[in-house]
């Protein structure tokens, strides 16, 4: 899953994604880390210990929506991120957030338009 | 200087997570969390009885009342059609009779409406103890109970002394 639309012109060297169009020779590096894993971690693992700490003083209902948080959270961490794009012309500056959507289909997107770009430096991380 | 986000040693999601559970612990979970083990300790009703205790305490002793005898009561008592006669001799006692009842009812009625109050000022304490360590309770369920400062720690005494806080006398 993609948040928004991404095209890549192969012809006139553009990447559409999303409200924004990017020069595909000037992208330098694509990345798709698991930018929000550490976040999940942080989130599930505090909700965990409160569980565990206070679980004689919860209700049942709170407790199997606190499991539900702590689960979903991994999850939506383990999934969920972003695409960056830094760019020479920018000096190296992040273009942060370019496009959102799960991990797996933004990884194979980095590979394609770092593919589509020209005969360039190819920079690619993960 | 505008702050980078992308400078920063962790990501800004995570700072905004951090921010919010600590947000979180210190206006809902904290003030909960205590409220919970208060109940669960059954500290409202402990302290209705110490502060009805306290009460009994104050209570005006009874005064004794000197038992001259009641000549008029006596002469009725063995002689019903003298009864004339009986109403002309006062009972010495009924006066000191009639003061004392008077104030043992003015004193328990003084009892009675300070004990409905003690359970306003038993909430009131509660408030107060929640309101002036709402840190300390904050940094004690972030923690899972693994940070425990000493107004959590010394909990009745902290309650103790938020009973006893001019805010709450005026409850009780």
């Amino acid at each position: 899953m993609i948040i928004g639309t991404v095209e890549i012109d192969k012809q006139k060297n553009l990447l559409h994604a999303g409200y924004s169009t990017y020069r595909l020779d000037v992208l330098k590096v694509a990345k798709a880390p698991r930018s929000y894993l550490s976040t999940a971690i942080f989130v599930s693992g505090a909700l965990f210990l409160f569980l565990v700490a206070f679980h004689d003083i919860l209700w049942p209902g709170e407790i199997a929506t606190l499991f539900a948080v702590c689960a979903a959270s991994l999850i939506v961490g383990w999934n969920f991120t972003c695409l960056t794009f830094h760019s020479r012309d920018l000096t190296g500056a992040a273009v942060s957030g370019a496009l959102f959507g799960t991990h797996r289909h933004l990884n194979n997107l980095r590979r394609e338009i770092m593919e589509a770009k020209p005969a360039t430096s190819h920079e690619v991380q993960s | 200087m505008p702050l980078d986000a992308s400078t920063l040693p962790v990501s800004p999601t995570f700072v905004i997570a951090a921010v919010g559970y600590a947000a979180v612990s210190a206006l809902i979970t904290g003030p909960e969390i205590a409220t919970r083990e208060m109940a669960l300790s059954n500290w409202q009703a402990t302290c209705q009885s110490e502060l009805i205790a306290e009460l009994e305490a104050t209570r005006r002793p009874d005064q004794f009342i000197p038992q001259v005898p009641d000549v008029g009561g006596m002469i009725c008592a063995v002689y019903p059609e003298l009864s004339d006669l009986c109403a002309v001799i006062p009972d010495p006692n009924a006066g000191a009779r009639a003061a004392e009842e008077h104030l043992r009812a003015v004193e328990a009625e003084r009892l009675r409406q300070a004990a409905s109050g003690t359970a306003n000022a038993c909430s009131c304490a509660q408030a107060v103890y929640i309101e002036d360590t709402k840190l300390d309770l904050a940094l004690y369920a972030a923690s899972g109970r693994l940070i425990m400062p000493q107004s959590v720690k010394n909990r009745v005494a902290a309650l103790s002394r938020a009973l006893h806080s001019p805010a709450c006398q005026k409850e009780g």
